[in-house]
């Protein structure tokens, strides 16, 4: 298992290097720049080149990725461009959000996707194609769209829930629930569908093997053997999948934190581009390639604890 | 095209005559004329983050991120006035405008408690004009900044300058003054950091996210209490205009400042207070107009066959709604040098735009190259001019390019004759450094130069508010007669409000309101 961790972290460098190069090429690539966007277009020509030259905008491309690498190794992500705070103090009050806001569209998507399946798989019928059919519905309904309508079903017509905003745990905890429900909602939706679908054709297939067959003719219980066998080796390949669902909620996540205005790292990367602010970009491409190697990581380890074979 | 939100007139008028001047029958002012009554947290939500927290270098349309932490020397009242603040009176000094004389209010002090007096003042100034912000050129005409006494000073200019008192109000950073510790440590005048100003409120880090919401608690020992209507004003930043509207009608926002006029019918079915001012206009700006790249406009038959052949209405209509206003001229209706004989000059006529491009030797018209940008919505106002030209015949070459920077690089470049731009915001003295002068380094693309409109230009420099008054209408005339412009329509600046909030009010010389004008009725 040490083993295992280590070989990711070390695979882990070389990803965040590149990632952290593509960003820098593509983000210089964006028409325009930091000092049009600082100063504006009235600006005359010596102020616009005046603040580039303090920006070290006129610096080559390698020499300007350089001097960012260099201070990154050390820890100091540099300083955002628009708001000339340090890039990491920018990111750590956001990226709480993000993390409360996929995980717990996470737990949606796992929990409702893993009970429809197996409900759909067990039971069959209408509900099986209900299932089908909701598991469609999550694939093609636009999360924009789902948290559009549940705003003004939950929020506007029915005050439940705030509309938008994001309260921190340590300030109220009720309130923090309250502030996530609805974005966690349209963001887990959406990931409960695939889930939901590999759950339900894992379930079908184990239980036409002959292990199954076996158990029960030896007069096991059947739910003993669906919750101690089926389950568990239908959740193999579901692991895979929720890991690929994870690493989706954190694109997802942008679209929810616009809809929702919560102050997550989704919202800073859209204005980040916008106002071209690379160091905040380049942040925020580390810290999501961190968090995806993360996952990643964590779902082969559950995938190791599921399935002893790949633990060597 | 200008992104400033804040820019003021110079000249004030009547609020009547302002009122007026709001087209499309929007309110200009809050129906609420009740007393202020004391409020916990007034919540305003704003379209795009600041550019800076920092007075000096923050760009205009963001300084309401700064004017709750910073007192400026003068206050814009939202009649269009200028009331003492940190300064209590102020006057140009000898003929000409080139000496402005300020004496500061004795019990005014920063956060930090130190005093605010004339070698602080000074320190700020001296720091707005060297420091790399948008509002800097304001300052460029200074020559030195006098300490006379403990609490007077005074501003020497290079040439003379008849806007020094708007430029000192809040509405520009470079009038809202920094203490010494502040300037020591100007860059970190951040939101990480907090604020280091006079005003009625301090900015509080630890309940702020950079680029989501902004927050500011009333500060014990200000010198007028009766101006904090709050005790904390939260800025919060919401794009999305649907967004912000459910955040308004849910009550998590108190005012929209700068609503979306897409929005602006279902905020006032909802009962919430609109109140908006025509404010930015959007038209063609003819750059080329000695000729240089399209030989046609060098011709005034032909740029004024261009405004003649826009049916400005029509276009007003279909890209603005009913919150735009048709216009000929670059200041709004009420607005110093708006000139109403000025506006009846180009009516809606095709036929004489094609004899005026008949008699200027172009009678089956030309080809116009014409440079657009996908920002603000000068792209949809691009395609309905280049419809309304076809018509006479002119044929628009339409360049649309993604983002500002190629757009002010096309536009000063001289490689494009004409430009479609959105500007205003702006006095009309103001224009001619911004817009129309040689000296306008983005919008005098081909540097165009008028002997008449330098002569009106130096006269306005130096006189007294009420002859300027006339010169400023004389410029206004000169552009629309010349058609150095085919000005459409003005967009409106747009706010959104609850139902029981008073002392929201824009007019013509004030199109921009304050949140510290604001307060609770209830």
């Amino acid at each position: 298992m040490r083993r295992l961790v280590l070989r990711w972290l070390i695979a882990a460098i070389p990803l965040v290097l590149g990632v952290s190069v593509l960003t820098f090429v593509l983000a210089s690539l964006v028409p325009g720049d930091a000092a049009r966007t600082i100063l504006g277009v009235n600006a005359n020509p010596q102020q616009y080149a005046a603040l580039r030259d303090q920006l070290r905008l006129n610096d080559p491309l390698w020499t300007q990725y350089g001097h960012w690498l260099g201070r990154a190794l050390h820890g100091d992500l540099g300083l955002s461009i628009q708001s000339a705070d340090p890039v990491g103090h920018e990111l750590k009050g956001r990226l709480a959000v993000t993390l409360s806001l996929v995980a717990g569209a996470t737990l949606v998507a796992a929990v409702l996707g893993v009970g429809l399946g197996v409900a759909s798989a067990l039971r069959g019928g209408i509900l099986g194609r209900c299932v089908d059919t909701l598991s469609l519905l999550g694939l093609a309904v636009p999360s924009y769209w789902l948290g559009l309508v549940l705003v003004t079903l939950l929020a506007v017509k029915a005050p439940i829930f705030p509309a938008t905003g994001y309260v921190p745990f340590g300030q109220s905890p009720v309130q923090w629930l309250e502030s996530l429900v609805l974005p966690v909602i349209t963001l887990g939706l959406g990931g409960s569908a695939p889930i939901a679908k590999q759950m339900r054709d894992g379930v079908l297939g184990e239980l036409d093997r002959d292990y199954v067959l076996v158990l029960r003719a030896r007069g096991i219980a059947e739910r003993s053997i669906i919750f101690k066998h089926v389950l568990r080796n239908a959740a193999t390949p579901v692991a895979s999948v929720l890991g690929l669902v994870i690493i989706g909620l954190f694109g997802g996540a942008v679209l929810a934190e616009t809809v929702f205005v919560l102050p997550g790292l989704g919202g800073l990367a859209v204005t980040a581009t916008s106002g071209h602010d690379i160091p905040v970009l380049q942040g925020i491409a580390v810290v999501f390639t961190l968090l995806v190697v993360g996952v990643n990581l964590i779902v082969e380890l559950g995938y190791a604890a599921l399935n002893p074979k790949v633990r060597t | 095209m200008s992104r400033n939100a804040c820019r003021k007139s110079a000249v004030v008028l009547a609020l009547a005559t302002a009122v007026a001047a709001c087209g499309g029958g929007s309110k200009t002012a809050s129906t609420n004329t009740g007393a202020p009554k004391a409020g916990n947290t007034l919540t305003v939500a704003v379209g795009s983050p600041p550019n800076s927290l920092n007075p000096g270098t923050v760009d205009n349309a963001f300084t309401t991120f700064t004017l709750l932490a910073y007192d400026p020397l003068i206050y814009q009242a939202s009649d269009g006035s200028l009331q003492p603040d940190l300064a209590k009176s102020w006057k140009y000094v000898g003929a000409g405008n080139k000496q402005f004389d300020l004496t500061l209010r004795a019990n005014a002090k920063f956060s930090d408690g130190s005093a605010v007096d004339a070698k602080a003042v000074k320190a700020s100034l001296d720091y707005a004009r060297k420091a790399l912000g948008p509002q800097a050129p304001l300052l460029a005409g200074v020559t030195a900044i006098n300490v006379t006494g403990p609490l007077s000073l005074s501003i020497m200019l290079a040439a003379p300058n008849p806007m020094v008192p708007q430029v000192l109000t809040q509405y520009y950073g470079i009038g809202q003054i920094i203490s010494p510790k502040g300037l020591a440590a100007p860059k970190e005048l951040t939101v990480a950091n907090g604020s280091a100003g006079a005003g009625p409120y301090v900015f509080e880090p630890k309940q702020s996210v950079a680029g989501d919401h902004y927050t500011y608690l009333a500060r014990p020992g200000y010198f007028e209490p009766a101006r904090q209507h709050y005790k904390k004003v939260v800025v919060r930043v919401i794009a999305n205009p649907q967004a912000v509207l459910n955040a308004l009608k849910t009550g998590q926002v108190d005012v929209v400042a700068g609503g979306d006029t897409s929005t602006a019918s279902q905020a006032t079915a909802a009962g919430m207070q609109v109140v908006s001012m025509p404010f930015v206009w959007q038209g063609l700006n003819l750059i080329d107009r000695g000729g240089e790249v399209s030989k046609p406009l060098g011709d005034v038959r032909v740029r004024q066959a261009i405004n003649y052949a826009i049916d400005r209405k029509t276009v007003s209509q279909a890209v603005l709604g009913k919150y735009g206003v048709p216009t000929v001229e670059t200041v709004v209706k009420g607005a110093d040098g708006y000139s109403a004989q000025a506006a009846g000059k180009y009516p809606y006529d095709p036929e004489k735009a094609k004899s005026l491009l008949t008699a200027a030797g172009y009678p089956n018209g030309f080809t116009l190259p014409v440079l657009s940008v996908q920002f603000g919505g000068i792209d949809t106002m691009a395609q309905a001019i280049s419809g309304q030209l076809a018509k006479v015949g002119i044929k628009v070459k339409l360049t649309t390019v993604a983002d500002t920077q190629t757009y002010v690089t096309d536009m000063t470049n001289r490689k494009f004759p004409v430009v479609v731009v959105a500007y205003g915001g702006q006095s009309m003295y103001l224009e001619g450094a911004g817009l129309f002068l040689p000296a306008a380094a983005v919008f005098n693309g081909f540097k165009t130069a008028s002997p008449n409109l330098a002569t009106l230009y130096a006269k306005a420099s130096a006189a007294d508010p009420k002859p300027r008054a006339a010169f400023d209408v004389q410029m206004q005339e000169y552009l629309v007669d010349n058609a150095w412009f085919a000005p459409v329509a003005f967009s409106p600046v747009l706010y959104f409000a609850r139902a029981d909030l008073g002392g929201l009010k824009v007019n013509a010389q004030a199109p921009v309101a304050c949140p510290l004008d604001w307060f609770n009725t209830k």
